[in-house]
């Protein structure tokens, strides 16, 4: 095979093959390091390395004494909608939901107005939901919705519902296109404490502006996501 | 001296020529080169000396035409490297997730303006008999797989480290292509099989040592992991790509429709 990939390297990968092509499933255990250096036919310090290239990855986790198991699932989070965390509900069922924190109407400050290329000063709805996948809380979602196009809009109208359903069921408001943002930051007192997580911990920013069919803004949305409970995935139609 | 006059922009209106200048006439046969993809963004033209052999033209035409070309943007000189042929884009971080010709999948932004970018190459070759890398690329089992390992660079800096593999079978002699300089995207259009559709998984992870050394961040740092499958237009599987990115550098941007 050559010297492009080191010996741990392949192995790494064909391990990886072997839990794709067997269907291992999460927190399953895998052959001991022994079984597998006689599987491969390689020494025992190179199959280690080769599960610690997976432990790194979040494929494996390690348990001293115990061995190595499949890593619980992230939580996957599709981008190839933009109601993508309606469709993340259905996969999931009833493991995931969401809690309205607040619900207010504001107006524009300096830095949204930036964000969303609307006047200072521009009344909106401000929603703050925890959205929770596994029953743990994985996501503070900040949603600025232009209250110009969605008057009536009510806190009853977002708590555990789909924000877009009622919007397009109310308002006749249906999506035309948005524009993403992913990018990673680091939580603030509010945010940590929400997500449950050490102010130091890396988290995920997820930004995005959400156009309806006439192509006016109706949405800017800011969502904050735990780095190490997510998996985003794009998939070809 | 008198010919060195129409170096500039080919528009001096001075007085109209019979017949397009020769000089003219070369710089045509060199955007044509470069737009048939016989000269790939990044790539390095021959020397003026031996383009002026090739086409049994005067050294000063040849010098003239690649000043008009440089001054229009479609060729750079990089002092004492020679004459490069310009990238598309050049602020974008193509790390092997844009599709250039739609708004299907994710692409990398650097963060900064105005960043050059460079690429350093790991490791080439070829490989075989890995079924990982020939079930992700959809080909039998011994079939050659062609691997390339780069990091690649802003401003010098390493912004990302990339492991890319497709079927050796589309892309022979592929070994010889410079990748430093040419885009591996723009190769594999010029060969007719340029990713266009994907299949993407992105996680956040703390840096491997291995990485973290290419990367020059702490261990226990983390970075943005990218998985993918790139598909050309008829569908076929002409790229894996495991790719491991900065997050203080890098940033992801992306459209959807509906």
């Amino acid at each position: 095979m050559g010297k492009v990939l080191t010996l741990e390297v392949l192995i790494s990968k064909e391990i990886e093959y072997l839990l794709e092509a067997e269907g291992y499933k999460e927190k399953q255990k895998l052959p001991s390091e022994r079984e597998l250096a006689e599987y491969f036919n390689v020494q025992r310090l190179t199959i280690r390395a080769a599960l610690q290239i997976l432990v790194q990855k979040g494929i494996l986790v390690s348990r001293e004494r115990y061995g190595y198991f499949i890593a619980p699932k992230r939580v996957q989070f599709s981008l190839n909608h933009t109601n993508s965390f309606k469709l993340m509900i259905e996969r999931m069922g009833k493991t995931s939901y969401v809690k309205l924190l607040e619900f207010e109407k504001i107006k524009l400050n300096e830095r949204l107005a930036e964000k969303t290329l609307l006047a200072e000063g521009t009344e909106m709805f401000r929603i703050m939901r925890l959205r929770y996948g596994n029953k743990e809380p994985i996501a503070v979602e900040k949603s600025y919705i232009v209250w110009e196009l969605a008057k009536d809009l009510s806190e009853e109208d977002v708590h555990n519902k789909s924000l877009y359903e009622t919007l397009k069921k109310k308002y006749r408001l249906s999506i035309a296109h948005s524009s993403h943002r992913v990018s990673v930051v680091y939580a603030n007192g509010l945010e940590a404490e929400l997500l449950k997580v050490s102010p130091s911990k890396p988290l995920i920013k997820y930004q995005g502006l959400v156009y309806e069919k006439k192509g006016r803004l109706l949405e800017y949305f800011e969502t904050i996501l735990r780095s190490d409970k997510i998996e985003f995935i794009i998939q070809r139609d | 001296m008198k010919k060195e006059q129409y170096g500039g922009d080919g528009t001096s209106g001075q007085f109209h020529l019979p017949e397009e200048p020769l000089y003219v006439k070369f710089q045509d046969i060199i955007m044509k080169k470069i737009e048939a993809g016989e000269y790939l963004p990044g790539e390095r033209l021959p020397s003026e000396r031996v383009l002026a052999e090739m086409y049994g033209i005067n050294r000063m035409t040849v010098k003239s035409a690649v000043n008009a070309l440089v001054s229009k943007g479609y060729l750079y000189r990089f002092q004492g490297k020679g004459t490069f042929v310009q990238k598309k884009d050049f602020h974008r971080l193509n790390l092997g997730l844009l599709s250039e010709s739609g708004n299907l999948g994710i692409t990398a932004m650097v963060k900064s303006q105005g960043v050059k970018i460079s690429n350093k190459i790991l490791t080439r070759g070829v490989i075989s008999g890995s079924r990982y890398f020939s079930g992700k690329l959809e080909i039998g089992q011994d079939d050659p797989v062609y691997s390339l390992h780069r990091i690649r660079y802003g401003n010098e800096e390493p912004i990302a480290v990339e492991y890319t593999y497709v079927p050796y079978g589309f892309f022979p002699g592929m070994e010889l292509i410079d990748f430093k300089n040419v885009s591996l995207y723009d190769y594999m259009d010029s060969k007719g099989q340029m990713p266009v559709a994907f299949d993407q998984k992105f996680r956040i992870i703390e840096v491997s040592k291995k990485e973290a050394k290419y990367l020059e961040l702490e261990q226990g740092q983390v970075v943005y992991y990218f998985e993918m499958v790139g598909l050309d237009s008829a569908g076929t599987v002409v790229e894996y790509t495991e790719s491991y990115t900065r997050t203080d550098k890098a940033e992801f941007i992306f459209d959807i429709k509906g």
